[in-house]
């Protein structure tokens, strides 16, 4: 029996659904509510998975602080949906190196990956990326979803720059820093006032090797967008 | 250490498929050895090597050859000294302008640790003068019905400390002494309903309540030598209720919510604490600093209405000197009000600044009202 995992993803790239094929004995660790179906060989079981400081990790990574288990008791097969429209990227972990995946993005990993937390700071903070990123070490199967479309890039020596909320994941052979893009103007207030009121001031800039996925759209200007057309709500006038 | 010497890590090439792999990296004659688990080998020579520092550790070391495209990496322990000691000095140059871009690096962290710890010193420095200030600007917008309010609550504490003394001479020299003081305050500070109550109980002891309900124990009736000892004291009390510093230690203690629920009018909260026994820890435990405003206001107001502001100081030595073992309890007032050295120093101090008014004179004798109480 093998740790890694036989899945297909069906239905992409709007609608996708993970469908992950289990031999007995084999299991797969998903985020609590991502179950759409399941063979009924295949058992569940709810904890805290990987102790203390990964469960603390997996909280502030935006993540739910129960994993879900399934283990299949004989073959079947389960299948997974993330909670918003998007894409579903399969990467096998080969061990030569770890993934950074965004808070929230994380859906499922097979045996022999390990989720824990990373502490981003100040660079996390102001790229949008939150104070914490999850990490996926080990071998085997991980699986992380996006909003919209996701898209591999490969970072090689001239560096790559992407929009900050449009990040999804990255090999940790990649670095980020946060800067102000060089065409935009100079001096601290108008840095300051193209940060507050929007626009493409701060970026991300990956530099080294290895690969970054990106999303093709972006949550928050997503909403934005749909404010508007949001039916408001009358406030009868006798309260 | 020898030929055996390998590392994990990995290595990127053009013919692998994903263009990655991980791999076992090896240091032999010549150039570096990277092979993969599906069986090929992968080298670099020594000879134009690159050295490059990265990764989102930051601690990840790429070795990268003449021409572009292939590149070894691993964040291994010991890998980066493994490089310069079997590349010896075809690496040199290259192994120096990491280590040194490293340890510039270093130092500039150390540089900026520094300074967050002097930022972190100096916010845990100014969150509690911020949250003071706080306090002291929300019980500033309260109306002074909310120390009433609070006083109401507390009114039992009066009772509880003995019966009343109901004794004319005892409890109109007591009032006239109040109102006395009371009457040099200014105006807005007049408002409070100042009444004071004579309570039979052998401490040597007075204290305020919020809103200007005061009680003045016959021990320091008895053990005060004259009227401007006891008006000292009261001065002092007084002062405690025109500072709002019953409010102000609630608030502080309890949150500002309390304070905001006395001033809606919903007492059951606060009531609910004070029911617990704690009225005394809660209203008149005072910090040190409400309990020298109050002693420095107090002096100034003891002086304005007439009385000896060296009585005050004079009070304080007196109790300083009544013997422990002779009154056991003769120096509760003072240990609640701690440090009275110092005290009696900064009393001394503010003498010359005291204005003495008009001497006062009091229609109710001192020396009946401290006969109409019992001895001890």
């Amino acid at each position: 029996m093998s740790n890694l995992l036989v899945s297909r993803i069906d239905e992409r790239p709007d609608f996708p659904l993970l469908r992950v094929a289990l031999e007995p004995g084999q299991k797969v660790f998903a985020e609590p509510g991502a179950m759409v179906t399941m063979t009924s060989g295949v058992k569940l079981t709810a904890g805290f998975r990987g102790g203390i400081g990964a469960t603390i990790g997996r909280a502030l990574g935006g993540e739910s602080l129960i994993l879900s288990t399934y283990t299949a008791t004989e073959s079947g097969e389960v299948a997974f949906a993330p909670p918003s429209l998007g894409d579903i990227q399969h990467v096998r972990l080969d061990g030569s190196g770890t993934v950074l995946v965004q808070r929230g993005a994380f859906l499922a990993h097979g045996e022999g990956v390990e989720v824990s937390a990373s502490w981003q700071g100040a660079r996390g903070f102001f790229s949008g990326q939150g104070l914490v990123m999850l990490k996926a070490s080990g071998r085997g199967d991980l699986f992380f979803n996006s909003f919209g479309a996701l898209i591999p890039l490969d970072v090689a020596s001239e560096g790559l720059i992407v929009d900050t909320g449009f990040i999804v994941a990255f090999d940790d052979t990649v670095d980020y820093r946060v800067r102000s893009l060089p065409n935009a103007r100079s001096g601290l207030f108008s840095k300051l006032k193209t940060f507050f009121m929007g626009g493409e001031a701060i970026v991300c800039e990956f530099s080294g090797r290895g690969r970054v996925w990106i999303q093709a759209r972006q949550l928050g200007s997503y909403l934005s967008w749909v404010h508007p057309y949001r039916p408001v709500k009358q406030r009868s006038s006798d309260d | 250490m020898g030929e055996a010497e390998q590392f994990d890590g990995g290595i990127f090439d053009a013919s692998l498929e994903g263009g990655r792999a991980a791999a076992v990296i090896r240091f032999r004659t010549g150039c570096v050895e990277a092979r993969v688990a599906s069986g090929p080998c992968y080298e670099l020579p020594y000879a134009g090597l690159r050295i490059e520092l990265g990764g989102h550790s930051g601690r990840v070391v790429f070795l990268r050859g003449a021409a572009e495209g292939r590149v070894i990496f691993s964040e291994a322990k010991g890998f980066l000294e493994a490089v310069r000691e079997r590349g010896g000095m075809t690496v040199e140059a290259a192994h120096e302008a990491v280590t040194s871009g490293i340890n510039r690096d270093r130092r500039r962290g150390r540089g900026l640790w520094l300074i967050a710890a002097v930022v972190l010193a100096g916010l845990v420095w100014l969150i509690p003068l911020g949250l003071r200030a706080g306090v002291d600007g929300a019980v500033a917008s309260m109306p002074k019905s909310v120390d009433a309010q609070l006083g109401e609550l507390a009114a039992m504490e009066i009772s509880r400390t003995g019966p009343t003394v109901d004794d004319p001479r005892a409890a109109a020299f007591a009032q006239e002494v109040v109102d006395k003081l009371v009457a040099v305050l200014p105006p807005e500070e007049r408002e409070y309903a100042f009444k004071i109550t004579v309570v039979e109980n052998a401490q040597v002891n007075a204290f305020a309540l919020p809103g200007g309900r005061m009680a003045l124990l016959t021990g320091l009736l008895k053990r005060a030598d004259n009227a401007d000892m006891v008006a000292a004291v009261i001065a002092h009390e007084i002062s405690h209720v025109t500072k709002r510093h019953g409010l102000r230690h609630m608030v502080r203690s309890l949150g500002v919510v309390a304070g905001l629920q006395l001033l809606l009018g919903d007492v059951s909260g606060v009531a609910a604490v004070l029911a617990q026994g704690a009225t005394l820890a809660v209203i008149t435990n005072y910090s040190r600093d409400h309990e020298s405003e109050a002693d420095a206001v107090g002096m100034q107001m003891l002086a304005k209405a007439g009385f000896d502001p060296a009585a005050m100081p004079a009070f304080f030595e007196k109790l300083k000197s009544l013997d422990a073992s002779e009154m056991p309890k003769g120096l509760e007032w003072i240990s609640t009000h701690p440090d009275h050295d110092s005290r009696i120093a900064a009393l001394r101090a503010l003498l010359p600044t005291a204005e003495r008014g008009k001497a006062a004179v009091l229609k109710n004798s001192f020396a009946e009202a401290k006969a109409a109480v019992k001895g001890d």
